[in-house]
């Protein structure tokens, strides 16, 4: 495979919407992706990023909305004819044929010579590194290797675009890392546009270029993973992706400098960045636990200790503010004397740290 | 994809049953209800009636108490054996009644087997009269149906989690209590599966109680027959078949959303139920409570069970597989008997039946009529059935159940009915007699196993393997040859199966619709044994026997091709 001269192919999916009786699954979702990009479809459970894929596959039809490829609209293509590459969640091998009979599968298909076909069919084996499995049917396959072999099946064929549904969520933790790797160096190698399904926002992170968000079939953002993990762009991607203390506050004053908020349920206040809320708008304040400060000086805002968890080379504390809770992660060289729970404490919120999210 | 099977149901059975029923509503071409009146102010019917029902409802029960401790044993056991002790339980499902029957003669008669022993132990000084009474009947209908209550049964409770057993004891339960408070709810829906089905199939009853139960004991199905086939009292049996099938038409319609559990429709949704309450929840109130009153013996049953414990349980299984197996043993030294008569053990071996049986055209004639018909009715039934099944699973469309229920009830509507239907309305196009006749018959009745089969295989059916192989590059019908259907060679093969041995063993159909060019077997050895018990049919048995052991090794071979993957050496574990 790594003397294919193939590059991948750009998708778009324009204003994609499909709807099951009264059941909005995508709901107006527009992604453009570039050629040879590893894009990641991140939600949670029913979200709607199978149907997304589905739809790109040509197993649905959008009610309403295109897909095209390479610029060419394929709605009405048949599956068969779309020459794009499928990896399933439970990788959907053929049980009656064997490992090389089921690679072999898509070349039979496009009418390849014998010698051809055992030639590419050994080359795919080497690629996943399973060479002298060939003979072996899948049920005979541990879950790490049946997932090689259904992702060697799908890039024998040099399709320009591969879509993964879920592929390692079958795996356990560390064969995932494992796969997660081998992934991301093939995608390197081939250049294949890899449109990945996963509702694990560590794999979407470690593996995208950049990431779709989708909740209620909605696309709530997407960018490369630095983007939504500093911006995210409300309040569901910034809980999404990673952790996010996410504080009820209300805007005291606003501006082109910096916005003030008051913490509802006590008296304390905080700066934000510029913002031009009304003065009196309930708004969730949004920030990582990595970002709250602990300091010394009398400048914090008092917090009471309620719960503290060693993390090795971080500790994690919940702390109480009046009635509302905030998780902090703090570098353990920097913690000095360990707290204890029912230590009062002072915190410090940063304001370029802090972001306001409509509630 | 529906069309062939609706033109032959609609040709076969549809319009022929509703000519049937319109039949009975007339008498001298005018429209009434005489024919109705008439018998149920007949003292003869009513007690025909009585009969029945009474019947079935005491086989259902006597098969309850036999098949559940069966049952019970097969699902502690590690499933290799029960694989093979279930083939054993399954060995007289698919055995000729004819043959089941005639076993059963051969033991209980006078001079039965089962006498010699009585009399020569000195237990009783005269023969008991085991044969052509109730007695027979009773023992002759258990034995066929005890197969067809210990499948749902021994399903059922496989599926209970053991666990649950252990948790109950680890919080307290005695076993007799764990038994009777986890066990037997959870095993309900099975026994109402197995009632249900013993019941209606009790309900339509011929060969057995004709060839086992006492003179002028009639049962609904034999009534009907002699009526047509003696007395020629056309509209009489039209009105008696009209009655049956109301009754069985109504248990079909009450108890419709057990029947459709196959279809895989109730299920949605309720996943998180337990089985024993979907399965109870598919009762209409009067069957609860009729389930309530039959458990009582079953938790009388239970209770012994649990007390007394692994060794009684086992005896009992032991001694129900004995009872299902040894009759159908019976008959193989039979086969190879040198006397004229029919005596066991036989005085001496000899291969003179097998010639006799070589030498008779008739017999050869009627075998290969049989095969014949049966093997072109299995492969309509086969074509007309396939398709059907695709398009009731796969297609979206109105009216699913309805059209899920009629084509699953030829298995449930009497034979008798379905025969006695055609025979009316193949005599207006002079088909009776002929080849043509039996095949239409025997792809009607193969027709819904092939249905339900494939039901099931499709809704087993992995469906992302045939997206990956369009995916892949196959087009709609490739998906087709090199998945769909080499991943449903195993259904395929037991389609076939039975298929062809519903029709071949078919007896009801023949009595109606036979002629001089068209005898099946069946027919034949009905004749046989109907003049004189001699061990000829013996020897027809043993050819049955071993025409199965091929078709059953043939079926295996055609499973293991669609089904290699699961049995190579060295399988390893699958993700
Ligand atoms: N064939 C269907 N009929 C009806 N509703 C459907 C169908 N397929 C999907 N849906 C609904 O559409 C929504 C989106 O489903 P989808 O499978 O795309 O979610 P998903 O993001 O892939 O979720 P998961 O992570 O659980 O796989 C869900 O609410 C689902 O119930
Ligand atoms: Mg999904």
């Amino acid at each position: 495979m790594s003397d294919s001269n193939q590059t991948g192919a750009a998708v778009a999916v324009r204003g994609l919407c499909k709807s099951y009786g009264n059941v909005q699954a995508v709901n107006d979702v527009t992604i453009e992706i570039g050629r040879s990009e590893f894009v990641a479809l991140l939600g949670p459970s029913g979200s709607g990023k199978s149907t997304i894929l589905m739809s790109i596959a040509g197993f649905e039809t959008p009610s309403k909305g295109d897909i095209l490829l390479d610029g060419r609209r394929i709605n009405e293509q048949p599956p068969h004819s779309r020459g794009i590459g499928m990896v399933f969640q439970k990788y959907a091998l053929f049980p009656h044929l064997t490992v090389a009979e089921n690679i072999a599968y898509p070349l039979r298909r496009r009418g390849l010579a014998r010698a051809e076909i055992a030639r590419e069919t050994s080359r795919a084996l080497e690629m996943v590194r399973l060479t002298g499995y060939g003979a072996r049917y899948p049920s005979q396959l541990s879950g790490g290797e049946q997932q090689r072999v259904a992702l060697a099946r799908a890039l024998v064929f040099h399709p320009p675009v591969l879509l993964m549904d879920e592929p390692l969520g079958a795996l356990d933790r560390k064969l995932r890392q494992r796969m997660q790797i081998e992934i991301k160096m093939l995608h390197r190698e081939i250049g294949t546009t890899i449109i990945f399904v996963t509702h694990d926002q560590e794999e979407a992170l470690s593996m995208a270029d950049r990431i779709a968000v989708l909740d209620h079939g909605r696309l709530q953002q997407i960018g490369a993973p630095r983007e939504l993990y500093d911006m995210p762009a409300n309040a569901f991607v910034a809980d999404f992706i990673g952790e996010t203390n996410l504080l009820d506050v209300e805007v005291v004053e606003s501006g082109a400098i910096q916005t003030t908020v008051k913490l509802l349920g006590s008296a304390a206040g905080f700066r934000c960045g510029p913002s031009d809320r009304p003065v009196g708008r309930k708004q969730r304040l949004g920030i990582r636990p990595e970002h709250v400060e602990i300091v010394d000086a009398e400048e914090g805002i008092g917090a009471t200790v309620i719960e503290t968890a060693y993390g090795g080379a971080t500790t994690n504390l919940l702390l109480e503010i009046g009635t509302q809770r905030l998780a902090a992660r703090v570098q353990v060289q920097r913690a000095h004397g360990l707290w204890s729970v029912g230590d009062k404490v002072r915190v410090r919120l940063n304001a370029d740290t802090c972001r306001l999210y409509d509630s | 994809m529906l069309a062939p099977i609706l033109v032959l149901f609609l040709a076969a059975y549809v319009l022929p049953l509703g000519g049937l029923v319109a039949d009975s509503f007339q008498r001298e071409g005018d429209f009434t209800f005489a024919n109705h009146t008439a018998l149920l102010e007949s003292r003869a019917f009513r007690i025909i009636l009585w009969r029945t029902l009474t019947l079935s409802f005491v086989v259902t029960l006597i098969c309850l108490l036999i098949a559940y401790p069966l049952a019970y044993v097969l699902a502690r056991l590690p499933s290799r054996w029960a694989a093979g002790l279930l083939l054993l339980v399954s060995v007289p499902y698919v055995t000729s009644i004819l043959i089941r029957s005639y076993a059963w003669v051969v033991l209980l008669a006078n001079n039965g087997v089962v006498n010699k022993l009585l009399l020569a132990s000195g237990l009783v000084d005269e023969p008991l009269k085991l044969a052509f009474n109730e007695t027979g009947t009773y023992i002759g209908m258990v034995h066929v149906q005890l197969p067809l209550m210990v499948f749902p049964l021994y399903a059922a409770m496989h599926r209970i989690d053991r666990s649950l057993l252990a948790a109950a004891r680890n919080l307290g339960s005695t076993a007799a209590s764990a038994f009777w408070h986890i066990f037997l709810p959870l095993s309900l829906p099975g026994v109402a599966s197995g009632c249900t089905l013993v019941f209606l199939s009790c309900l339509g009853f011929y060969v057995t109680p004709a060839l086992l139960g006492g003179p002028g004991q009639y049962m609904l199905a034999q009534g009907i027959t002699v009526r047509v086939l003696t007395l020629a009292d056309f509209a009489g049996a039209a009105a008696q078949a009209t009655v049956l099938l109301l009754v069985v038409v109504l248990l079909f319609v009450a108890l419709r959303r057990r029947f459709a559990a196959g279809l895989g429709i109730e299920s949605t949704g309720r996943s998180g139920r337990t089985t024993a309450a979907r399965g109870l929840r598919a009762w209409p109130a009067p069957l609860e409570a009729a389930i309530e009153v039959l458990s009582g013996p079953l938790r009388a049953l239970g209770s012994m069970l649990s007390i007394v414990g692994g060794p009684v349980v086992a005896v009992l299984a032991v001694l129900a597989l004995l009872f299902l197996i040894v009759p159908l043993l019976m008959v193989i030294p039979l086969a190879f008997s040198d006397s004229p008569y029919l005596t066991f053990p036989p005085p001496g071996y000899s291969l003179r039946w097998f010639k006799t049986f070589l030498a008779n055209a008739r017999w050869l004639d009627a075998a290969g009529f049989s095969l014949g018909a049966a093997g072109i009715g299995a492969v309509v039934s086969l074509i007309v059935g396939i398709p059907a099944a695709f398009a009731v699973v796969r297609r979206p469309m109105m009216g699913r159940l309805p059209l899920y229920l009629l084509l699953i009830s030829p298995l449930i509507v009497p034979h008798v009915i379905v025969a006695l239907a055609m025979y009316f309305s193949m005599a207006r196009v002079q088909l009776i007699g002929t080849p043509l006749a039996f095949v239409i018959a025997y792809a009607l009745i193969g027709a819904p196993y092939v249905f339900v089969l494939f039901v099931a295989g499709l809704l087993r059916f992995d469906r992302s393997l045939e997206m990956a192989a369009a995916n892949l590059g196959a087009t709609p019908v490739t998906v087709l040859r090199t998945v769909t259907l080499p991943l449903l060679l195993p259904t395929l093969a037991a389609a076939l199966l039975f298929a062809f041995i519903i029709g071949f063993d078919d007896v009801v159909f023949g009595l109606f619709l036979a002629g001089t060019n068209a005898t099946p077997l069946p027919i034949r050895m009905w004749d046989d044994i109907r003049l004189e018990i001699s061990p000829q049919i013996a020897v027809v048995a043993v050819l049955l026997f071993a025409a199965l052991a091929l078709a059953y090794a043939a079926y295996l071979a055609l499973g293991l091709l669609g089904d290699r993957r699961s049995r190579m050496p060295g399988g390893g574990p699958i993700a």
